[in-house]
């Protein structure tokens, strides 16, 4: 189950929020086709927030082609977000684990690793 | 709703039944205790005759009077008071409590009528303590009407004793209670309504004792000519006299004057006796033919108690019809 | 939420004088069902007064207030008979209300960790709130009208409160209109907005469409804003901080829309100033 978690002071709509965190379960592998969303009930007792906050997300998520309401049944996941080498046991982020272990050995920090990163992501995306 | 009314008064009803409950026991325990003192038949012997007389055979009965006379004297005053008291703790604090408490804005903010909600509670609070009202009132009647105090049915048109009986003590519950409410959503704070209410009943019922309650009907001249001084032997025992005076030649009563008494006095200086033909005579001259009292027959006491709840019962009414506008008047 | 069905509360040149002030002067609005509405302003602004009327509670000087449906209502000081235990006190609510949901009113209040049988007056304050808040959502009411009703509580009270108060939307479409001196509390919870400065409407509407039409912008002293028109500024040395009523396209650079708090705390400023 999905858990949310609004951050009132970031500047960003929270209905796009849900949306991020909606996506970011997707590609996480944490839900997957054919999945029901929380409904607006359950986000809303866990948040506090205006239901129609979450509906917008959801349409806005239907918008993109993820999910599909069926009425009086909920929301469904319908496309996968998962990407290869994205998921808990991929071999992608294994070897990235051990990449970070060996420049922790190193002596670098968060930011040294940091900077790497984005001069590389940079540079090839 | 009924529920509701009975929870929020419940601890102040109850304490009025208890009081209600230890004054009526009071009354019945001294009149029993009376009773075991006295024979009927020593009774119809002995005061048939002579309701004033003291009589020498119920030697007993007579002390135990004797000393049960103040707390006679307490339990009628707590039978009156238990209508101030109704109204200055029940009926004040009813809306002056919501107001002070803000409760008002809870309850007039749910489904429920304000008028559903002021009838309801007014109704059960009427009931209640009409109900102790009841309960001493009727312990009075049946101590003045019991053969433990064959005198004290000739005192129950007299003020003081007319006021424990039970038809005009439910007329001053109702105006007491009716008096507090009134008082305690004008003036929305408990204590100065319960001191208006107080001051309210007693003024009131002491003001129609002394100015009304003598005018229900027209007092009849009861007289006792100079020429027959015997009839005072069938004076009407249970009757209240208002004024004491004089005769005149039409049978119309004269106030205690002066010149009254100026005149018989020097009829009295004449030879003889008072009451023989010279002195009737010489009383005739001046227009005196005998001693009176302005009175009103026992008989009517009914009558009044019925008259006086009427007065009372009807001011009760105004006095809700006036809150329940009121109260209407505020919201929407 | 469909709102094709009228309004929920509709205020008509509302106005309330108490003792020589006029607490209301001329306030109309109309608010649709199903929304939720945050009533805010400085103390003294005339929320309470609005609510009061609102509910039925008073009668108005002037003007209409109109309420589709059956009302509930939390007064600021949240008054609960302080003799009775919280299990009788939903039994008043149930005998002073026809429509009473007695299961929904008593999960409220194990949600809320109330006893049943503790006494009203021995509760906290936060606990207080919390049950005066159960007796007006168990009747099921079609609008609820609450005087800052996050005022007593502590964070998480305040969560579940908030949590319970958009569940009761979310199942019965209820339109709430929730007033509060602090706005950052509601943020989230309102889709709209109504902001009263000394007893008139100085704002009113969605919540998302306001803060869209409006931008804050950081320029230099003196720089020209075209025809929007400046809500508040504020001059540093070199500097201007202002916040903009858009009048047509944001046309502006290092323009970005305004926080809900940044555009209430703007508009009772420039009420300050006036």
């Amino acid at each position: 189950m999905i858990e949310f978690r609004i951050d009132r002071r970031s500047g960003v709509a929270t209905y796009l929020q849900l949306v991020h965190q909606v996506k970011q379960a997707l590609r996480l592998g944490l839900v997957g086709p054919g999945d029901r969303l929380p409904t607006a009930k359950d986000v809303v007792a866990q948040t506090g927030i205006n239901p129609n906050t979450v509906l917008k997300a959801y349409r806005e998520l239907e918008r993109e082609g993820l999910v599909e309401p069926m009425p009086g049944l909920g929301t469904f996941v319908r496309r996968s977000l998962v990407t290869p080498g994205v998921a808990e046991d991929s071999p992608l982020r294994g070897e990235l684990l051990d990449w970070m272990d060996r420049a922790r050995a190193l002596g670098m920090g968060r930011e040294d690793v940091e900077a790497l990163f984005r001069a590389v992501l940079d540079k090839r995306f | 709703m009924i529920w509701v009314a009975w929870r929020q008064h419940r601890a102040v009803l109850l304490s009025l039944a208890a009081y209600a409950v230890v004054f009526t026991g009071l009354v019945v325990f001294m009149h029993v205790r009376l009773a075991s003192q006295l024979d009927a038949e020593e009774v119809a012997a002995c005061f048939g005759q002579a309701p004033d007389r003291f009589c020498e055979d119920a030697k007993g009965y007579w002390d135990l009077r004797a000393r049960l006379f103040n707390l006679d004297e307490l339990a009628r005053a707590a039978v009156f008071g238990f209508a101030a008291l109704a109204g200055a703790f029940v009926g004040a604090p009813m809306f002056a409590r919501e107001w002070e408490q803000r409760t008002h804005l809870l309850a007039l903010s749910q489904s429920i009528s304000p008028r559903r909600w002021f009838t309801t509670r007014v109704a059960v609070v009427l009931a209640a303590t009409v109900l102790g009202a009841a309960l001493l009132g009727a312990a009075q009647w049946w101590a003045t009407m019991s053969l433990a105090a064959p005198l004290d049915v000739w005192k129950r048109l007299q003020p003081r004793y007319f006021e424990a009986q039970p038809v005009a003590l439910i007329g001053y519950t109702l105006f007491a209670v009716a008096l507090g409410i009134a008082a305690g959503l004008l003036l929305r704070r408990t204590l100065p309504a319960m001191a208006v209410t107080l001051v309210g009943v007693l003024g009131a019922v002491y003001a129609v004792r002394m100015f009304a309650r003598p005018n229900y009907t027209t007092p009849v001249v009861a007289t006792i000519p100079f020429d027959d001084p015997a009839q005072s032997a069938s004076i009407d025992p249970g009757r209240w006299s208002l004024a004491q005076g004089f005769s005149d030649l039409d049978g119309r009563f004269v106030e205690d004057e002066e010149a009254a008494y100026e005149a018989l006095s020097r009829c009295e200086q004449l030879p003889g006796e008072p009451g023989d033909a010279r002195y009737v005579q010489c009383a005739a001259d001046s227009g005196l033919t005998g001693t009176a009292n302005l009175v009103h027959p026992g008989s009517r006491f009914w009558a009044f108690q019925f008259i006086e709840f009427g007065l009372f019962a009807l001011a009760a009414a105004a006095l809700i019809a006036l809150s329940l506008w009121w109260l209407r008047k505020r919201s929407t | 939420m469909g709102s094709d069905v009228g309004f929920a509360v509709r205020a008509n040149r509302l106005g309330m004088r108490y003792r020589g002030t006029w607490a209301l002067r001329d306030c109309s609005f109309e608010l649709a069902p199903g929304t939720v509405t945050a009533l805010v302003g400085a103390n003294g602004a005339g929320k309470s007064t609005l609510l009061v009327l609102a509910a039925g509670l008073r009668r108005p000087t002037e003007g209409t207030v109109e309420v589709r449906g059956d009302v509930g209502f939390v007064a600021q000081e949240k008054p609960l008979y302080r003799g009775f235990t919280v299990a009788e006190t939903l039994r008043f609510g149930r005998a002073t209300n026809l429509t009473w949901d007695q299961d929904y009113a008593e999960h409220l209040v194990g949600a809320a960790r109330l006893p049943l049988d503790a006494k009203v007056g021995r509760l906290s304050g936060g606990h207080r709130a919390r049950l005066a808040l159960v007796l007006a959502l168990g009747r099921r009411p079609d609008v609820l009208l609450l005087d800052e009703p996050l005022s007593e509580m502590d964070p998480v009270a305040r969560e579940a409160t908030a949590g319970t108060l958009m569940v009761a939307v979310a199942e019965t479409g209820v339109t709430v209109v929730l007033s509060s001196h602090v706005i950052a509390e509601l943020d989230g919870m309102c889709d709209h907005l109504l902001l009263l400065d000394r007893g008139g409407v100085r704002l009113a509407g969605d919540v998302d469409e306001l803060i869209d039409a409006h931008r804050v912008v950081v320029a230099a002293r003196g720089a020209d804003f075209g025809d929007h028109e400046v809500v508040t500024a504020r001059e540093g040395e070199r500097q201007v901080t202002a916040l903009l009523r858009l009048a047509g396209p944001p046309d502006l650079p290092e323009a970005s829309p305004p926080a809900l708090h940044e555009l209430v705390v703007a508009y009772l400023r420039t009420g300050e100033a006036a």
